[in-house]
């Protein structure tokens, strides 16, 4: 879908965070680098997560093994959007 | 809206009774619902009931079986396979049939249409449709992540059944899930496709579209007039 820079893979995270999780379009706008995401958002259970996931490899034409899926990516919306942009732009 | 036009009805299969929820039998044509698999059937079951309230407002009558070990079910989803799942339908589609005199379209969700070859049936309807191993990978991610948020190991293939995303399925039912495809019909059929956006399945929490679920209505109520008059 053409995705070719950085600021495109993240306005395409809020969006899915946004869609999947039915976060507010406010809330997710003001999501910096360390909002903590899994285990601290109450919305971001194990379901919801893989819903994430799968919606983001749609949206951004990636493939995410479960190997790639650890705690460490999903902790913070930083964590989780430099993995989507090591994935989407490589 | 008055929901007096609902009731359950019980039918048979060769492992045990499971109950449809039934609405408007006295209605002409008859569809028989074959729901989402897994955690897509929670997601959509107030999108799938939406459904049926709409095909009654088009003078639709409509069958919605719980599967063995779903809903009301009193076996364990762990005992249940795959076959199990299409003798059950076969035996739902044959109740409508006998409390009815005439053999009902289906209206298929997801991976419910994977099962819906299993009913004899006047025409077959399917709204986009998911292949078992899609399913199953989901099922699987879900499974992953909660295993690391409780610090668990993933799944150990020795054991006779596991955990997917929170379901308990036998090694045979995850085979056959991951194999199963979209199957041929003998007879008229029709795939609409997802629409665009964010999928009510792949959302967190259930939801429900009744714009959605009136335009597929329409779809389906349209389409069975068209089968009928040929």
């Amino acid at each position: 879908m053409g995705l070719n820079d950085s600021e495109d893979v993240e306005a395409t995270l809020r969006a899915v965070l946004r869609d999947v999780l039915g976060i507010d379009q406010t809330r997710v706008v003001a999501f910096t680098e360390a909002t903590p995401l899994f285990g601290s958002l109450p919305e971001l259970d194990s379901m919801a997560v893989a819903g994430l996931l799968t919606e983001l490899e749609d949206r951004l034409g990636i493939i995410i093994d479960d190997d790639e899926v650890d705690g460490e990516m999903l902790e913070s919306f930083g964590s989780l959007l430099r993995f989507a942009r090591t994935k989407a732009l490589q | 809206m008055t929901d007096a036009g609902f009731r359950h009805l019980s039918y048979q299969w060769s492992g045990g009774t499971e109950w449809m929820l039934v609405h408007e039998a006295k209605y002409d044509p008859q569809i028989i619902i074959i729901p989402p698999l897994f955690e897509e059937l929670n997601l959509l079951r107030g999108f799938t009931v939406d459904f049926a309230r709409a095909l009654a407002a088009r003078g639709i009558a409509s069958w919605l079986p719980d599967l063995p070990g779903t809903g009301e079910s009193l076996r364990e989803l762990r005992d249940i396979g795959w076959e199990d799942w299409r003798g059950a339908l076969h035996a739902a589609g044959e109740a409508v049939a006998s409390h009815t005199g005439a053999a009902p379209f289906v209206a298929s969700f997801r991976g419910g249409v994977l099962l819906s070859d299993a009913v004899e049936a006047r025409g077959w309807w399917s709204f986009a449709p998911a292949t078992g191993a899609s399913l199953l990978r989901h099922l699987q991610r879900i499974q992953h992540i909660s295993n690391i948020e409780n610090d668990l190991e993933d799944h150990d293939n020795k054991r006779e059944s596991s955990y997917f995303g929170g379901y308990e399925l036998s090694l045979p039912m995850r085979d056959a899930l991951r194999s199963a495809i979209v199957p041929p019909v003998n007879g008229p059929s029709r795939i609409v496709p997802a629409g665009s956006g964010t999928p009510l399945w792949r959302r967190a929490e259930p939801g429900r579209d009744p714009e959605l679920s009136d335009l597929l209505a329409e779809d389906i109520a349209a389409w069975t007039a068209s089968c009928a008059g040929r």
